[in-house]
């Protein structure tokens, strides 16, 4: 049932597309209502700081709209999108390491921000896009225990830190710690095509 | 044996030691790279399914509407005016920069009639140099003006600053000197240094090179001593909070903070970070000798500076844009060249037409 949902709001914003196309700014608009927290959600653990993740997803969708007219009809908007955020995160990064490496940034900052950098610039995220690869992600997590559902909704789609979770169900941190690593084994296996 | 670090890297995190350990190993191999790459961003998507929709959303959307069609304004007026402008735009940076003393001297009355000043004022891309007869040499940055009694070598002499100027005033035995910038007072005992004080912005900075300066804040009734500064040493005052700081300046030696040290002065509302040494301490003096230098310093800043230093006005569409740090330094580079530069150093679109640049994503 949440499949079919994702394929309806799939075929909606495809075919926003061709209104935003014409210079349609309410199109534009209900479509970055409908894509704007997804966005955020999927920049955030690259770039950390709010408040940079906000002006990277302002400056993504202002091209977005100033380069419309391009858009090929057959492609996936959304994915186009996370292109565009990507590009302008990895340049944001990119800048940042120079910077680092002339500054008194501590030095765990640095080899994170080195860590996202790599992460980010590995072209599968964009593979990551398709509703294949959606559809597993789903099935997965909806094969695991419920607990282990629960938990993985909680640190993920919430953000809440292990220990936070650990005291809001009353239960230790290793226990949590356990849940998310079998989450984490079970994707890796099921997606192990795509991470090999 | 690595991977279990990638697990823990996802579970409870990497101390930085564990993250160097990751790091090293990730960057010996490529595959290594890859397998970690491939795993966090498996991780961050795995829950985007369940992403619910935020007010925060509606907010940013205003924001972006607001530069979409701000955006359509900006591109009408570009139209046309373009490369007649970049043919000259060199030529007249530079002659802007050279010419620069255009210096409006006029004489003025005080109320008591008692006094009588000069004032000297620039305007944006100006400088101006003043020597007066008892040896003080007055250096005048951009968009600033400063009122200089007629008798300079009284037992008193005030002197008024707004904008930006380097002083060099030589010591006479029983002269009193007090540069007055906003409610801050600086006493000068022979001495070289510059103060920054442009009503818009939030700070007052305070730069001395040579002597001994005391630093007062008056609120009119009242006056307090706010700190005693020596050689190479700055002093920056918040206008908001009413509180002054010496920062430490990043040496050679990359060793910032460790320097510092938090001193309490007998007034409780100041707090005073004393530097041991400071060798950076040129750049905030570099513009008198046409110079213009920036370290780590936000886009923001940077282009309030540089309205002021080319004489433009800077008109920024580009939000990631204003928190991005930027190091260098220009010095008889055209406002062109300037851009071109920091685009190069982090990806943006700028349109020169007339004295306003245009700034837009990549």
């Amino acid at each position: 049932m949440a499949d079919s949902s994702a394929a309806k709001g799939m075929d909606t914003i495809k075919q926003l597309l061709s209104e935003i196309k014409r210079g349609n700014q309410d199109a534009f608009r209900q479509f970055f209502l409908q894509t704007y927290d997804r966005m955020k959600f999927l920049i955030i653990p690259y770039i950390g700081d709010e408040e940079i993740a906000r002006d990277l997803l302002q400056d993504a969708y202002l091209l977005f709209w100033e380069i419309r007219q391009t858009i090929r009809d057959d492609s996936n908007p959304e994915a186009l999108l996370y292109t565009l955020l990507r590009n302008n995160a990895l340049n944001y990064l990119k800048h940042l390491k120079v910077c680092e490496k002339h500054s008194d940034f501590i030095q765990k900052n640095f080899m994170e921000d080195k860590l996202n950098y790599y992460a980010l610039n590995d072209p599968v995220s964009e593979n990551f896009f398709s509703e294949e690869i959606l559809r597993i992600f789903d099935s997965v997590l909806k094969s695991l225990p419920e607990k282990t559902q629960e938990i993985f909704y909680l640190s993920r789609e919430q953000g809440m830190k292990y220990r936070e979770i650990a005291n809001h169900l009353d239960i230790s941190e290793k226990v949590v710690e356990n849940h998310i690593m079998n989450a984490l084994r079970a994707l890796r296996e099921a997606l192990k095509e795509y991470i090999k | 044996m690595e991977r279990s670090l990638i697990d823990k890297y996802f579970l409870e995190g990497l101390n930085e030691q564990e993250m160097s350990e990751l790091m090293a190993w990730l960057e010996a191999d490529e595959s290594s790279r890859h397998y970690f790459s491939r795993m966090k961003n498996m991780w961050v998507f795995a829950g985007l399914s369940g992403v619910k929709p935020s007010d925060e959303a509606i907010k940013e959307s205003e924001r972006l509407f607001y530069r979409i069609n701000k955006g359509k304004e900006t591109h009408n007026k570009i139209v046309g005016r373009f490369t007649y402008f970049y043919r000259f735009a060199g030529i007249a940076a530079g002659i802007l920069i050279l010419l620069s003393s255009m210096l409006f001297l006029f004489l003025l009355s005080s109320k008591g009639g008692r006094e009588s000043y000069y004032v000297v004022e620039t305007k944006a891309a100006e400088k101006s140099i003043v020597h007066l007869s008892d040896g003080t040499t007055i250096w005048l940055n951009a968009e600033s003006s400063v009122k200089i009694p007629e008798n300079i070598t009284r037992k008193e002499v005030n002197i008024y600053l707004q904008g930006e100027a380097y002083f060099d005033i030589p010591h006479l035995g029983g002269r009193k000197v007090v540069v007055h910038a906003s409610d801050l007072q600086i006493k000068v005992v022979g001495t070289a240094f510059n103060v920054k004080n442009y009503p818009g912005e939030k700070e007052i900075e305070t730069t001395l090179v040579r002597g001994k300066i005391i630093i007062e804040k008056s609120d009119g009734k009242k006056t307090t001593n706010l700190a005693e500064i020596m050689p190479n040493q700055r002093f920056v005052y918040d206008r908001e909070k009413q509180q002054g700081i010496i920062p430490a300046v990043v040496n050679s030696d990359n060793n910032r903070g460790q320097d510092e040290k938090f001193v309490s002065l007998p007034h409780k509302e100041v707090n005073v970070t004393v530097v041991k040494k400071n060798e950076e301490i040129e750049r905030y003096v570099a513009w008198k000798d046409g110079r213009f230098i920036f370290r780590s310093e936000p886009f923001e800043k940077l282009a309030q500076n540089m309205e002021r230093w080319f004489g433009v006005k800077i008109i920024n569409s580009h939000a990631t844009l204003n928190k991005v740090k930027f190091n260098g330094s220009f010095e008889k580079e055209s406002v062109e060249q300037a851009m071109h530069a920091l685009s190069t150093s982090y990806p943006f679109c700028y349109v020169v037409s007339h004295d306003t640049i245009y700034i837009f994503p990549k």
